[in-house]
């Protein structure tokens, strides 16, 4: 029986890093899934871009809620999609990213979430991104200023009948 | 003796391993996230039905990219259980959009269908899509009413009023889920798509 649910790379930093790139994306699958629990010495945010796409093509609307009260925002024309900032080492944030029909003829849209929690401020984010391309998505770049070592990434893919 | 279930533990633990069965072969490990069906918008219909979902799964995921032929830059997307239109779908919301407009109090009860979303149409961003999922956790239990859970959201560059939405939906039945309508106004584009897997127990 084939796979629906598998996993296609995963990672490990075994030393800082300020990007990691996932490629060689295969096009076989409907949609992807990006799971990572990530942490920085700093609070940046992480940046994602596609198929090393920087151009205005990207766009974003987003929710999120800090233990105090809710709030939204988003933004057109940006040359990557910004993701909330970074937990530290031993408080590391879950993200989640999914694409839908990335491989698809339309325009790229997906949605991420974000948990971050330092054990009394924090932050926890849901939103939806497009990518302004009717290009299959073979690579991912995800950038901070600097992921800790520890930082793990999974890409699975989702395959329909 | 008759094999009546494997688990992966089982299979995993002090035995030859084998994807396909053959000895020498890597582990075979049961999916526990099997695609049921899939569906794709026809341009001409405003409607999507999955039937005859079988009651074998612990819990059912939805996942779509979609899309309509309205005319008009956005329109919204609800479904029926079972066919079902009695006034017992009810929801709780959060929405944020790009106007940085954030609710946490949307809701209704007694509604004939449980509204999961906002997608873009015929006058809307060309090529932009909604996307979203629905998680329907413990659909074939005859016990309890069903409840679930939605992430949506859709993208236009601004072009129209963007928003991501956290949903919980409820409906009150007992019945085993067996089929899911989904519906928008006029016709779901033929760019839309729609994939229902099962999660085992």
């Amino acid at each position: 029986m084939a796979l629906t649910y598998e996993a296609i790379s995963s990672q490990t930093l075994g030393t800082t890093a300020g990007t990691i790139t996932l490629s060689s994306i295969p096009s076989t699958y409907t949609d992807l899934k990006l799971v990572m629990t990530a942490s920085s010495a700093s609070s940046a945010d992480i940046l994602l871009n596609v198929n090393s796409d920087t151009a205005t093509n990207y766009s974003v609307t987003y929710f999120y809620g800090n233990g105090t009260a809710g709030f939204s925002n988003g933004g057109t024309n940006q040359t990557r999609t910004q993701i909330t900032a970074l937990g530290t080492s031993a408080t590391p944030s879950f993200y989640t990213i999914d694409f839908y029909s990335y491989a698809g003829s339309t325009f790229k849209s997906y949605l991420f979430t974000s948990a971050e929690d330092k054990n009394g401020t924090g932050t926890i984010q849901n939103g939806v991104g497009m990518w302004r391309s009717t290009a299959a998505i073979t690579s991912i770049l995800l950038t901070c200023s600097t992921f800790a070592a520890g930082t793990t990434v999974t890409l699975y893919g989702i395959k329909a009948a | 003796m008759a094999v009546s279930r494997v688990k992966t533990s089982s299979i995993l633990q002090g035995f030859p391993k084998s994807r396909s069965l053959l000895a020498g072969n890597a582990a075979y490990i049961p999916t526990s996230f099997e695609s049921i069906a899939t569906a794709t918008g026809t341009g001409a219909s405003g409607t999507i039905t999955f039937s005859s979902i079988p009651s074998t799964y612990k819990h059912l995921q939805l996942r779509w990219n979609a899309r309509s032929t309205f005319n008009g830059q956005v329109t919204s997307m609800s479904l029926q259980f079972n066919g079902s239109a009695t006034a017992a779908y009810g929801r709780h919301t959060l929405t944020g959009n790009t106007a940085g407009t954030f609710q946490a109090g949307g809701n209704a009860a007694s509604q004939t269908s449980l509204a999961i979303g906002t997608v873009p149409a015929n006058t809307g961003l060309a090529n932009a899509m909604a996307v979203g999922r629905l998680d329907i956790s413990d659909y074939a239990l005859t016990t309890n009413n069903k409840v679930v859970r939605i992430f949506n959201g859709f993208n236009t560059n601004g072009s129209s009023q963007d928003d991501c939405q956290f949903i919980s939906g409820l409906w009150v039945n007992t019945s085993a889920i067996t089929s899911i309508t989904l519906t928008v106004n006029t016709a779901f584009a033929t760019t839309a798509q729609f994939s229902l897997y099962g999660i085992t127990g």
